[in-house]
């Protein structure tokens, strides 16, 4: 691993207590469900849903834990959290998941370190400048091949404690299922208020098809406004003697 | 593919994605309780917009006669067993539409004898040989009192030339008409609130039934055997997405 592969990624998790605990119920709810699993796709129904955020959270807060835990960036359709792109010469371009996928580059390439400890970063290609993508990018997208992923998921299960991949969208493409079928479980991000069951049954589904379990499912984007989040959540209402007295209180799902 | 893996994979419940939990729908009408007060409100601004309550006034005015039996050939006593009898054909007569049609000829009213039957009550003071006519008006106080005066007097001769009996006097005059007033044809304002309130409920619980959208780990649970791992609030403020840098 060289040391010119560094992000820094600090800045991404300022969390308030709330966020923060929150994460951590969902980290825990997962190592207790996962056993001896340490792969793991987070995915979703649509783009949007926040199933990139959540994975890098998750991630995050594993390697709190003092997990080494390595984050993969397979979300070669959708948005990236990361932008690796803004001052990396043509050299470096390979230097990603597509590029490890295509056999142009070695794993240890491709594995950037950052500046939370035991946090692991592999980001992916991405669409040039901020302009939609043409069809030219899109065949410059990798076609997801099981046999490379497995190899790669392989080594970073030799390497790190625990290795999750932020995958597509499973209603647009079948990467989701390809990348899940490589992994020991699935973590499903559904958002709040948006997520339709009918569209979960067929995600969850065809996601079966892959023969790894759905380890469990994340609710995102949870608005504590309504009453029903507020009595289902044990959210306190923000009244003004709420907010002395039960600061950064409630919110947590156990 | 592992078989293990399968078991612990998130399968449907045998449960009804659509049900609802009763819970569910009742804090959604807390949530919504801004909606069904303006239903209300609305639903009583409509019916009082709508609504038109017409006030009716009733005139009634009675005059009372005293039957006899007065020919000049029997004793007094006789005169009043005599009576005694005629009190019931007196208080059938008034279903006799002839004595309507006297009155309407003598005060030349619009009214046919069947609508001027139905506007008089005449009664029997008990033990008494003294009939009260009760006529009740919808238009004036003063047509009530001529109609009581008007029956008073059309019944005595009435009476004299069916009956064959001595004159009948007028025990009392029309009284002054009282005046009673009932509103009718209005609808409450609290039953426009409480139409507002039904519909908005039902529009509320509909919307809620057929919305499978995800609110609760409940909606999950109910449906897939998998645990929810946990909940994310959303966030609110918008943090820069892109904010990873390389250092060189």
């Amino acid at each position: 691993m060289s040391n010119s592969n560094y992000i820094k990624i600090e800045q991404l998790f300022r969390l308030t207590e709330s966020e923060y605990n929150m994460m951590n119920t969902i980290s825990g709810n997962l190592l207790f469900a996962c056993g001896d699993k340490r792969a793991f796709a987070v995915t979703s129904c649509h783009d949007g849903d926040g199933k990139s955020t959540i994975a890098l959270r998750l991630a995050y807060s594993l390697a709190k834990e003092g997990y080494r835990v390595v984050f993969t960036d397979a979300d070669f359709c959708g948005s990236s959290p990361f932008d690796c792109s803004a001052d990396e010469s043509e050299d470096d371009t390979a230097k990603n998941c597509t590029g490890y996928l295509n056999g142009e580059c070695k794993l240890s390439d491709i594995v950037y370190t950052t500046d939370v400890s035991n946090l692991y970063i592999i980001p992916r290609t991405k669409f040039n400048d901020n302009s939609a993508p043409t069809a030219s990018d899109f065949r410059c997208l990798p076609s997801v091949n099981t046999i490379s992923l497995s190899a790669l998921k392989n080594a970073l299960a030799q390497a790190y404690d625990y290795v999750i991949f932020d995958t597509p969208s499973a209603e647009k493409t079948i990467d989701a299922a390809k990348i899940a079928s490589v992994c020991d479980g699935i973590v499903f991000v559904v958002r709040y208020g948006s997520t339709r069951k009918k569209d979960i049954a067929e995600v969850v589904g065809q996601l079966e098809k892959s023969g790894k379990p759905v380890l469990g499912f994340v609710i995102n984007q949870v608005k504590f406004d309504r009453i029903i989040s507020r009595k289902r959540y044990r959210f306190p209402k923000k009244t003004f003697i709420g907010r002395i007295f039960r600061r950064n209180s409630g919110g947590n799902y156990v | 593919m592992n078989g293990n893996e399968n078991e612990n994979s998130a399968k449907t419940n045998n449960m009804n994605p659509s049900s609802v939990c009763l819970t569910d729908i009742l804090y959604r009408l807390l949530d919504k309780i801004i909606f069904i007060v303006i239903s209300a409100v609305v639903g009583a601004v409509f019916v009082g917009v709508l609504d038109n309550p017409t006030s009716y006034s009733y005139y009634s005015s009675t005059s009372k006669i005293y039957v006899t039996c007065n020919d000049g050939n029997t004793s007094s006593f006789q005169n009043l067993s005599v009576a005694d009898d005629l009190i019931g054909d007196c208080i059938a007569a008034f279903s006799n539409l002839e004595l309507h049609e006297n009155v309407i000829e003598r005060l030349d009213l619009p009214y046919s004898p069947r609508e001027l039957s139905g506007m008089i009550s005449v009664n029997n003071i008990d033990g008494t040989h003294i009939l009260s006519i009760t006529v009740t008006v919808g238009t004036t106080a003063d047509e009530a009192r001529l109609l009581a005066a008007a029956y008073a007097e059309a019944s005595g001769d009435f009476f004299k030339e069916k009956f064959n009996i001595g004159e009948i006097s007028v025990f009392e005059k029309a009284s002054e008409p009282s005046t009673s007033n009932v509103v009718s044809g209005g609808i409450s304002p609290a039953l426009g609130v409480f139409a507002g309130i039904i519909l908005s409920c039902a529009v509320i619980i509909f919307s809620a039934m057929l919305d499978d959208r995800i609110y609760t780990p409940e909606d999950i649970t109910r449906v897939w055997n998998a645990e929810v791992l946990g909940i994310m609030c959303k966030p609110k403020e918008v943090r820069s997405p892109k904010i990873g840098k390389r250092k060189k």
